[in-house]
């Protein structure tokens, strides 16, 4: 059936069917698209229309009041396609380490490894149109002229970070035609959840109340019904659906809306290359035929189990590249926060020269020695800055609630309290040390991190994670191992807001994953 | 200055052949020298008028954190380089220290033997040769 605007739906409406999924972004699209073509009827809820609106995405809006955050009207958007619709569309798997437990990251680990996940990175590969070896840094050097650096020792490594092209990756858009010309998926724009309402024993879920902007109200009975409105949102409709459990469903451990996790960003320092034909071109972005990259550094697995590290990237970038960023993304705040990265802690200038100098001196001697020539160039300031995408450790204290504020249906807003902890800026530092020592013992140049009093505090990216984790024990987590609510028979919850520890992966590939094995969990239930 | 710390002019040349950072003087010095010398690295015209004095700058900077290492002698045998009283003839081959020099820079970075200078991590081999630069010129 083709899109349905529920304005339109009578007052009292009732919608019957066989699963429900609160939300078409990259993980309600994923899992409406398994069903294509099946037997069961599925109901496809969308807060927004086909467009973004505005007025619709003033429902985000909340208080903030831990560690500066970006305007939450634009950190997930309700229209169909979800946050899809301004996704920078960058995907990486997340590392075999972030499935881990480590001992020295309190609350670290997912109930099962990163194998169990490799089927379903490849059908994320194949829902995104991506090329057959995305991540595989020698098939991105195959055919272009530039190269990966190599390090000595095994400690530091390149990474790839594929960009799937915006033709791709607006999934609203992909999948528009296909969702409504399927018989059996009913796809409700204008649609916003109000309650999820459970029966007296909170065990099973009886329906959802519906709301639309013109006040028509509606609900929607399900076998099944899977939340997937964003990792904010997620939290606040478990923490709204409070007319059994008045402390929300799931949330009679007191972990709904804990663990909120983003990625922290800043810039940490500068990579002075001492050749300038060690172009940084194979990191900075590269276009191929099939498709384009980025290449960031980062420690190997074993380097952060050896430092008891949290995991961290360094994206090595031109002023050109943060400043397209810059305009993809955020604007003015992100734009601020370089100038002052660029600004602060500014060697002198004519230290830096010196500096420069001789470190180009001396790794050319170490080229001689070596009969590797190496043409120095007459000023030799090959400089990049080195932008860090770090893993947060897990914290309970940095949490998603909900404020005594009202939106426009007269729901509770959130207020986010973001926070971060000393070990996360220790990390960073720590890795910057390691990195500095890699990068000199390869002869590659010199690492300068200029802030000793360094501390992450903001972040340029909408990965909002943690609020509804995933454990086996429904102490330690809101969701088990199928993503099915604790206690809760047929809720499922799709989405980063079950990552339980979060690793440097932009967390959209992982979503569609985990989407994909929700599915087939899902098909399996409803058959 | 350079008289009153005890090296001869012909001293400080063999003391920049020495460390690599003065290819033209090594060339003059030693016939041995040529050869590496004759890197294109080496021997870039834009590189003999500036290079010692950037090593120099930097050097002084590791003297101010480093004083009590302020002496030729020191950084020598700090450097495993012949020291500044020995004879020239004695010195051995001018390529082998420039390899050890080589190996123990990058050594000083694999295991930690670095120095913070203004937020860069620095080798203390090239530290070292930038303060014998230093105290040379």
């Amino acid at each position: 059936m083709a899109f349905i605007d529920a304005r339109t739906l009578p007052d009292g409406h009732r919608i019957e069917s066989d699963l429900c999924i609160i939300g078409s972004g990259a993980a309600g699209l994923a899992i409406a698209s398994e069903f294509k073509g099946r037997s069961q009827r599925v109901v496809l809820l969308e807060s927004g229309g086909l467009e973004v609106d505005p007025k619709i995405q003033a429902l985000n809006e909340g208080r903030i009041v831990g560690l500066p955050y970006l305007d939450l009207r634009r950190a997930w958007l309700r229209a169909f396609g979800g946050t899809t619709n301004h996704w920078t569309a960058h995907v990486r798997p997340l590392d075999p380490i972030d499935f881990e437990p480590r001992p020295w990251v309190p609350h670290s680990g997912w109930p099962f490894r990163s194998a169990a996940l490799t089927p379903f990175y490849a059908r994320a590969q194949r829902f995104l149109q991506l090329p057959e070896h995305p991540f595989d840094v020698e098939a991105w050097e195959q055919g272009d002229r530039y190269r990966a650096w190599r390090f000595e020792g095994g400690q530091v490594r390149t990474l790839v970070v594929q960009v799937v092209p915006i033709k791709h990756a607006r999934l609203g858009q992909v999948f528009r035609k296909s969702i409504a010309a399927d018989k059996k998926i009913d796809t409700y724009l204008f649609a916003t959840v109000q309650e999820i309402e459970p029966d007296g024993s909170v065990q099973r879920v009886l329906r959802l109340r519906v709301a639309t902007p013109t006040g028509n109200a509606f609900t929607v009975s399900s076998r099944c019904y899977v939340l997937a409105a964003g990792g904010i949102e997620n939290a606040r409709l478990l923490l709204l659906s409070s007319s059994v459990q008045q402390e929300g469903l799931g949330n009679q451990n007191d972990l709904v809306g804990r663990f909120f996790a983003n990625h922290p960003e800043a810039g940490v320092g500068q990579l002075y290359l001492s050749d300038r034909r060690l172009k940084s071109d194979f990191y900075s972005g590269r276009r191929h035929r099939d498709g384009s990259m980025r290449a960031a550094l980062a420690l190997a697995d074993g380097a952060q189990r050896e430092a008891e590290l949290l995991n961290a990237r360094f994206h090595p970038t031109r002023w050109i590249d943060d400043l397209a960023r810059t305009w993809e993304s955020e604007g003015l705040r992100a734009l601020r926060g370089i100038f002052r990265d660029l600004t602060a802690h500014r060697p002198r200038a004519d230290l830096e020269r010196h500096v420069a100098n001789l470190i180009v001196d001396m790794d050319a001697l170490t080229s001689a020695a070596s009969d590797r020539p190496a043409p120095h160039p007459e000023q030799p300031f090959t400089r990049t800055r080195l932008h860090a995408v770090v893993e947060q450790a897990p914290n309970p204290d940095s949490r998603v609630t909900l404020g005594d504020d009202r939106d426009q249906f007269g729901q509770r807003r959130v207020v986010l309290d973001w926070r971060l902890g000393d070990r996360d800026s220790v990390s960073v530092q720590r890795t910057m040390e390691i990195l500095a020592r890699e990068v000199g013992a390869a002869g590659l140049g010199r690492v300068r991190f200029p802030d000793r009093n360094f501390r992450l505090s903001q972040t340029q990216s909408y990965h909002h994670m943690g609020t509804t984790r995933m454990h086996e024990d429904p102490k330690q987590g809101v969701v088990d191992t199928t993503c099915r609510v604790h206690g809760i028979a047929n809720l499922f919850v799709a989405g980063s807001s079950v990552f339980p520890t979060y690793g440097t992966a932009n967390p959209t590939f992982t979503i569609l994953a985990l989407a994909f094995r929700l599915s087939d969990h899902l098909r399996g239930v409803l058959t | 200055m350079i008289q009153e710390m005890g090296l001869t002019r012909r001293k400080v040349l063999q003391l920049l052949a020495w460390i690599g950072l003065s290819p033209l003087v090594r060339n003059e010095l030693d016939p041995g020298a040529r050869a590496f010398a004759a890197q294109p690295v080496l021997v870039h015209p834009a590189l003999r008028g500036f290079r010692h004095a950037s090593a120099a700058v930097v050097g002084a900077e590791y003297l101010r954190r480093r004083p009590e290492e302020a002496d030729t002698s020191k950084l020598c045998r700090l450097l495993a380089l012949p020291d500044p009283g020995a004879s020239w003839e004695s010195s051995g081959d001018l390529t082998l220290h420039a390899a050890s020099l080589v190996a123990r820079h990058r050594q000083d970075f694999r295991t930690g033997r670095v120095l913070n200078l203004e937020g860069w991590t620095l080798s203390i081999t090239e530290l070292r040769l930038s303060a014998l630069l230093h105290l040379s010129t």
